[in-house]
Formats: structure tokens, C-alpha cells, sequence
């Protein structure tokens, strides 16, 4: 876990290519705006189109892949379970069939046409956050949100949390070894009780040293001059070079759009 | 239950994050009153814990496990309002970092996890801890105000996905509600556990005295 966070702590990257240069403010925006717009696409060429685009750029930006796809086993549990699904729950004509036993399952050419779209939405949109992320770094993308009139509380409040995840981590960690060590195996359902009680206690205890953790680090603070301020560095406002990037971005979003809807038209005039 | 990018119509996550941002102000709002910004720190501190928290598997049935989400236990320990704040900001970071949740669905991630599961657990906690006294009272009201909570969430969930028309509602509601009626017991468990002993160890009464003491009226 905290490999990946130190990668986006790095702010702008090591490789520097010039989407890492790009305004923060212009990249959120025209990243943002990708992302809802790709996100109504429904032709299967538009989308492909979409993942093409972003992955021109993530080239261009000189990112890695093979992190990506690392960090997309994140979208398992919930993405791909249901992508996975959908071809075998969604009514349509059949392509395929497994029998085992009294079990039979059928694949429809609808329900997999469904998933194959939504993959390719979730696709465009985890490359497009990644894209902004990895070329801009935590930081700026916060003196970018922060820009955009996002309450100080909550820009405050990531930062302090992206900090003490290491350490409350590290304390988890530290808690586990030792519950190992004693020779703790977790049972195997919900009615071991006896895994919920020391998992309880572990979280229990976990919570009342974050607790006094954080009261110790608020007084640590206060003794420091700390006064909930926070020192606000603006932004030199962006260069024409940023605004015709950010403007490029999106007109391809809308491009597509359009695309996908005049195709529709087209279509339909044919029938 | 993080619902990703594509799978909700604008119609739905333009609303989710509509009702998001009122309530994320509302909180803003009735946090800042006593709490100000000098507490951010200690807040910051317990959003880490949550996420740490949520890195806890629990085994369900059969090799699967669940997670805590922690919707209840931030209510109960620290108030709906400062759960509301704390678990935007473990959706925001998980997003950004993990990829898990959507960006367009931020505001129905925050929506379902983040203000209708805390408070869910706040009112079952309140409205049952007045009706039941006594010890083996509040652990019954805590362990249903997790599993409503838990439950409550997976719903809203189902209901934005059904209504988005990517999954239809017959689908998704037994499943998603079918599945999480077994992580709720677990969710339900481990808060019992833990409220007990936070408040056995603080000597309270009620668990959420000590968060009013650091500001939260309610």
C-alpha cells in the first residue's frame, strides 16, 4: 500500500514529460470533464476511441502501465465481480452455455456486449484519474481544488490523513504481527466469535491510540503556533499553452460525444 | 460497494452529489460551530484510522471475507456529523489513490457510505438506546444500528445502479442486500466490541460524551 502512495506523493513525477508541467487547475478540469463525458458514452467504437486517446497520452506523459494494472486489481471486489456477472444475468439471446450437473449457465450476446461497455468505461475513467494524478501529484492537485473554492477543512483534512495513514498503518501492522505471534488464526465464518472478539479489541485498541494520538499532535501543533490557518500559495495563472491542452482534452471528450450521437442519428435516418 | 466511473447515469450522480454537497456543508457547518479548525488534526488522525480500520478482513462463510465500513463506529464514537467528514475523506483518498469508487460517483460513494450509513447507525443508536437500558441494551442497539447502517448503504447503492438502468433492480437489490446482510453481522460484531470497550475504558455512559467534549453538540 504504501509503495502506491509514495508514488503519488512525488509531485509531478520523476520522468517530467511536459503533461507534467501542464497546469494542475486546467488538468482537474479537463480531466473531470473526460471522465463525466466518457462516462455517457454507450457505442462500443466511441468508447475504444476514449481508452485510445488516454492511453496516447498516458504514453505521452511517459507513465508506466505496469503500475496501472497493478492498481486496477483494486476494482475487483466490486467492478469486476459485477462486469464478470453481467453476461449471465442480463436476458438476451444466448452464445454460450456450461452445464454442470443440474447447473446450467447461460452467457447472453447482450449481457456481454453490457459488460464489455462498462469495462471500457471504468477503463477510460481509472486511466483518465490516473493520468491526473501521476502527472500532477497530490499537492497540486489540492492548490488546484483548493482554487475551485473546496472548503479549507476538507484540503486540511486529506492532508492530514494521507500523513497519519502511515503511521496508524504502521501501528496496525506492528498489532498484527504481535496477534500472530501469539498464535491467532482467524476463523473461517461469521460465527467464530472468538476471531470478532480479537478483531474488535484490535480495532478498539487501534482506535483509542489514534485518539490520544490525536490529541497529543493537536497540542504538539498549538505549542508550534498552530492556529487552523493555512498559508495559501496562489497559483501564477495558466499560459496559453495549458489552456489549449485543456481545451484539446475536452474537445476530444466532445468529439466523441458528438460522434456517438450524430451516429445515432445517422443511423436511425437509414431505417 | 465503492460503485466505479460508467456505471450511473449523469441524472443520478449529478443528484447524489447535489444532496452530497448539502449535507457535506451541513457538516461543515455543525462541526465548525464548536470544533473550529484547530481540530482538524485529531479529525485527520481518526479518517486514518478508519482507513486503516477498513483494511481489516473479517471472515463471512465458506473462504470469502468482508470488511469493516466503519459508518457506524465513527458515528456512534464521534458523532454523524464528524463520521460525515471523516469517511468523505477515506472515499476521496481511496478514489484518488486506490481508484476505488468512481469519480463521477464520488457523490454517490459519499452519499451512501458517508451520510446516509452514519446516520442511519446514529438514529437506530439513539432512538434504541433510550428504549432498552442496561448493558445488554446498548449492544443490541449497537450491533442493529451497524447492520441497518451496512444495510442501508447497500441499498442506496442498488437503487442508484437499478435506477441508472445498468443493472435491473431485481438483480442487484437480493444481491447486494443478500451479501451485506452477512457483512453487516460482522460490521455489527465489531462495533459491539469496540463501542464497549471505548466506553468501558473512557468510564462513560454514553460513548459519544467524550466527542462532545472535544465539541460536537447534538
Amino acid at each position: 500500500m504504501s509503495q502506491v502512495m509514495d508514488h503519488f506523493l512525488q509531485p509531478g513525477g520523476h520522468s517530467g514529460s511536459f503533461m507534467h508541467r501542464l497546469d494542475p487547475r486546467v488538468k482537474v478540469v479537463a480531466v473531470a470533464g473526460f471522465v463525466a463525458l466518457s462516462t455517457m458514452l454507450t457505442s462500443r467504437t466511441a468508447l475504444v476511441l476514449a481508452v485510445g486517446f488516454l492511453l496516447v497520452l498516458t504514453a505521452a506523459a511517459r507513465l508506466h502501465l505496469r503500475q496501472l494494472v497493478s492498481r486496477l486489481l483494486w476494482l475487483l471486489p466490486f467492478a469486476g465481480v459485477m462486469i464478470l456477472l453481467f453476461p449471465f444475468i442480463i436476458p438476451g439471446e444466448p452464445f454460450w452455455r456450461w452445464e454442470w450437473g443440474i447447473l446450467t449457465l447461460t452467457a447472453t450476446r447482450e449481457g456481454w456486449q453490457h459488460a464489455l461497455m462498462l469495462f471500457l468505461r471504468v477503463f477510460a475513467a481509472v486511466l483518465a484519474v490516473n493520468f491526473l494524478m501521476a502527472t500532477t501529484g497530490l499537492r497540486r492537485v489540492l492548490e488546484a481544488l483548493s482554487f475551485f473554492r473546496v472548503p479549507a477543512v476538507f484540503i486540511q483534512l486529506i492532508e492530514f490523513t494521507i500523513r497519519y495513514i502511515y503511521v496508524v498503518g504502521d501501528e496496525l501492522r506492528r498489532m498484527n504481527t504481535a496477534r500472530a505471534a501469539r498464535g491467532f488464526v482467524p476463523g473461517r465464518h461469521l460465527f467464530h466469535l472468538h476471531t470478532f472478539r480479537t478483531l474488535g479489541q484490535t480495532v478498539a485498541v487501534l482506535f483509542v491510540r489514534s485518539w490520544e494520538r490525536g490529541e497529543r499532535i493537536y497540542h504538539a501543533m498549538l505549542a508550534r503556533g498552530y492556529s487552523g490557518e493555512n498559508r495559501k500559495r496562489a497559483l501564477p495563472p495558466p499560459g496559453g499553452w495549458d489552456l489549449a491542452w485543456g481545451a484539446f482534452i475536452l474537445s476530444v471528450a466532445v468529439g466523441l460525444r458528438l460522434f456517438e450521437l450524430g451516429g445515432q442519428i445517422w443511423l436511425m435516418s437509414l431505417k | 460497494m465503492h460503485i466505479p466511473d460508467g456505471f450511473l447515469d449523469p441524472k443520478i450522480w449529478v443528484g447524489a452529489s447535489a444532496l452530497s454537497a448539502g449535507a457535506l456543508a451541513a457538516a461543515v457547518s455543525n462541526t465548525r460551530k464548536v470544533l473550529e479548525d484547530r481540530q482538524v488534526p485529531a479529525l485527520g488522525v481518526m479518517a486514518a484510522f478508519i482507513f486503516a480500520a477498513q483494511m481489516i478482513n473479517f471472515p463471512v462463510a465458506g473462504g470469502t471475507s468482508g470488511h469493516l465500513l466503519g459508518g457506524a463506529l465513527a458515528a456512534v464514537l464521534l458523532g454523524p456529523w464528524s463520521a460525515g467528514l471523516i469517511l468523505t475523506t477515506v472515499l476521496v483518498i481511496q478514489m484518488l489513490f486506490f481508484y476505488d469508487g468512481g469519480l463521477t460517483a464520488l457523490g454517490a460513494n459519499v452519499l451512501n457510505m458517508a451520510v446516509i450509513a452514519p446516520w442511519v447507525a446514529y438514529g437506530t443508536y439513539r432512538l434504541l438506546g433510550g428504549l432498552f437500558k442496561g448493558n445488554a441494551g446498548r449492544t443490541a442497539a449497537t450491533f442493529l444500528a451497524a447492520w441497518l447502517s451496512v444495510m442501508a448503504a447497500a441499498l442506496a447503492c442498488s437503487l442508484e445502479i437499478a435506477f441508472s438502468g445498468t443493472v435491473p433492480l431485481a438483480v442487484v437489490l437480493p444481491a447486494m442486500l443478500g451479501w451485506h446482510a452477512l457483512i453487516g453481522i460482522g460490521e455489527g460484531l465489531i462495533t459491539v466490541v469496540v463501542v464497549s470497550f471505548v466506553s468501558r475504558l473512557w468510564g462513560l455512559e454514553q460513548p459519544g460524551q467524550k466527542s462532545y467534549a472535544g465539541g460536537e453538540q447534538l
